[in-house]
């Protein structure tokens, strides 16, 4: 009986997100696909049969690529699924909408031999359609028909996640060895093959003191073998989050690899209720010192706003780039970064405080 | 929430962890290339006592007067997002055996379409595509680099044919 309490909290109690919360992420998700990630596909219906290699699914039942005019067809569905599901109109369906188009689309894109990293991005809908990620920031919230928010698909979210590192570290058992080096040999593809070599990679290629490599080899196998165990302890588990993001940012700088995209898995463990406390505290704060006050800072947001968005365009597009190149910058991801990061933090807080202010008057 | 719902809920994580122990099972030992669930794995391009190698190509277009001009994979496979140039260049050099790129049709229309695209030179004799093996050795104080050539491919345009040295 205790084992089963235990697990029924678990499940159904170790995450909750309020609907706005949770209405925001749905929204970060959606918006981050449909603005910065989405790829069209019809490129794949140039390509003749002799690169099709699918991998066990139903794009085996095909001979080849199907034509041009399937993928238009699956770029129109994805834009309008991801609109419906950013503005929330009959969220379940849009999200087992995208879900469904983003899983074609990645298994044919998977033909070409190369094993896309993406399942658990594009699982995220289907799973967080069962949380009614619908029930606030929503034109369903507003027909009244957003439902009751439910923890357990984030509980579930928090076991994939936890598999799915779990299943990185456990196939690097070979860095354990002592004579060579998993992350060094990976750092020198990157940087000789891939000419990655930006930020901080020619730094770390210097490095060639041997137990500063093992070290690294070690702590990231651990790192992420641990990933499934702590999926049992809520508290270890947003700790572990944490720690990817650290991990995450160290491969940006050494590897230049980018991680933007894990970000939309972890959203879901930040302390929202933190957040929400924190943010209207600090409004609180800031509207004791009066309208002048409030006016300054309402500057100041929009012109970090404006770099947060400045930053994304950079991380993700030419301009941006081109536009250090002229101020020649040659780094080209430190100012963006920073900026974006410390934006992001400040302006989250305004927005969180004014969402929810807008939220409450449409929902009185 | 119903007492029904909940218990489907229960069924569906005691049902996952078996579940995701059999797609464990089956990376372990069906093996890549196609692992239906695993994700960031860096890659585990090892070096035997801290030497790391890989190939690397250098892809030219050889015009009718005999200049050459290098093109990269990207420039070669533009229709491509940048994450699939590598494996296309893979699939394209493993597959493609004189005979099968003799007898594709629609795979030579492509791949010269591709180059003449490129409005690289009036008349194209040819594409070479020349192989290296690069070595880094780390055991050494300074990271040591060495190549060795592994010969080159051929595809010629009029003939239609591939050979190699």
């Amino acid at each position: 009986m205790e084992i089963s309490r235990r697990l029924d909290h678990w499940i159904f109690d170790s995450y909750y997100v309020s609907p706005l919360f949770l209405g925001l992420c749905r929204m970060l998700y959606a918006g981050h696909i449909l603005f910065l990630a989405l790829e069209p596909s019809h490129w794949m219906g140039r390509f003749p049969s002799a690169f099709y290699e699918p991998p066990l699914s139903f794009a085996r039942l095909m001979g080849g690529f199907p034509p041009e005019a399937f993928f238009h067809v699956l770029n129109v569905l994805m834009v309008v699924g991801l609109v419906f599901l950013f503005l929330g109109v009959y969220t379940r369906y849009s999200s087992i909408g995208v879900f469904v188009v983003s899983l074609v689309y990645t298994t044919f894109a998977g033909c070409f031999g190369n094993i896309l990293h993406s399942t658990l991005i594009i699982i995220i809908p289907l799973v967080m359609a069962f949380s009614n990620w619908g029930a606030g920031l929503s034109w369903d919230a507003i027909r009244g028909k957003g439902g009751e928010v439910e923890g357990w698909p984030i509980s579930l979210l928090s076991v994939l996640i936890g598999f799915c590192m779990f299943t990185a570290g456990v196939w690097k058992w070979e860095w354990l060895d002592l004579e060579t080096s998993g992350i060094q040999s990976n750092l020198l593809v990157n940087y000789y093959a891939r000419e990655r070599g930006d930020l901080l990679s020619t730094f770390f290629v210097g490095i060639e003191v041997r137990w500063f490599w093992e070290v690294l080899d070690w702590v990231i196998v651990i790192f992420e073998c641990l990933f499934l165990v702590v999926v049992f302890w809520p508290s270890w588990f947003r700790f572990w989050v944490s720690l990817a993001v650290l991990f995450h940012f160290a491969n940006v700088l050494m590897l230049n690899v980018d991680f933007n995209s894990f970000l939309l898995l972890y959203m879901f463990f930040i302390p929202w209720e933190l957040v929400e406390r924190l943010g209207s505290n600090t409004l609180k704060a800031v509207e004791r010192y009066g309208e002048h006050f409030y006016g300054v800072l309402k500057v100041w947001h929009i012109a970090l706003l404006i770099f947060g968005i400045l930053g994304v365009l950079y991380t993700h597009g030419s301009f941006y780039m081109l536009l250090m190149d002229l101020l020649g910058i040659e780094s080209r991801y430190v100012l963006p970064l920073s900026l974006f990061s410390i934006s992001s933090v400040i302006v989250f807080f305004f927005w969180v405080y004014r969402i929810r202010l807008w939220f409450l008057g449409i929902t009185k | 929430m119903n007492e029904n719902k909940r218990i489907r809920i229960r069924w569906l994580f005691i049902l996952l962890f078996p579940f995701l122990f059999g797609q464990f099972l089956f990376v372990l030992f069906v093996e890549e290339p196609y692992p239906a669930f695993v994700l960031p794995l860096f890659g585990t391009i090892h070096g035997e006592d801290g030497v790391y190698s890989y190939n690397r190509e250098r892809i030219e277009v050889v015009c009718a007067g005999g200049d050459r001009l290098e093109v990269s994979k990207g420039t070669l496979f533009r229709d491509l997002p940048e994450p699939h140039h590598i494996y296309a260049l893979y699939r394209f050099f493993d597959v493609y055996g004189d005979s099968v790129y003799r007898e594709d049709v629609d795979f030579r229309r492509w791949f010269w379409s591709q180059v003449e695209e490129l409005e690289l030179c009036d008349s194209v004799r040819g594409v070479e595509v020349i192989w290296r093996r690069v070595a880094y050795d780390t055991k050494e104080a300074v990271v040591a680099r060495s190549e060795e050539g592994l010969g080159s491919v051929w595809y010629l345009r009029e003939q239609g044919g591939k050979g190699g040295n």
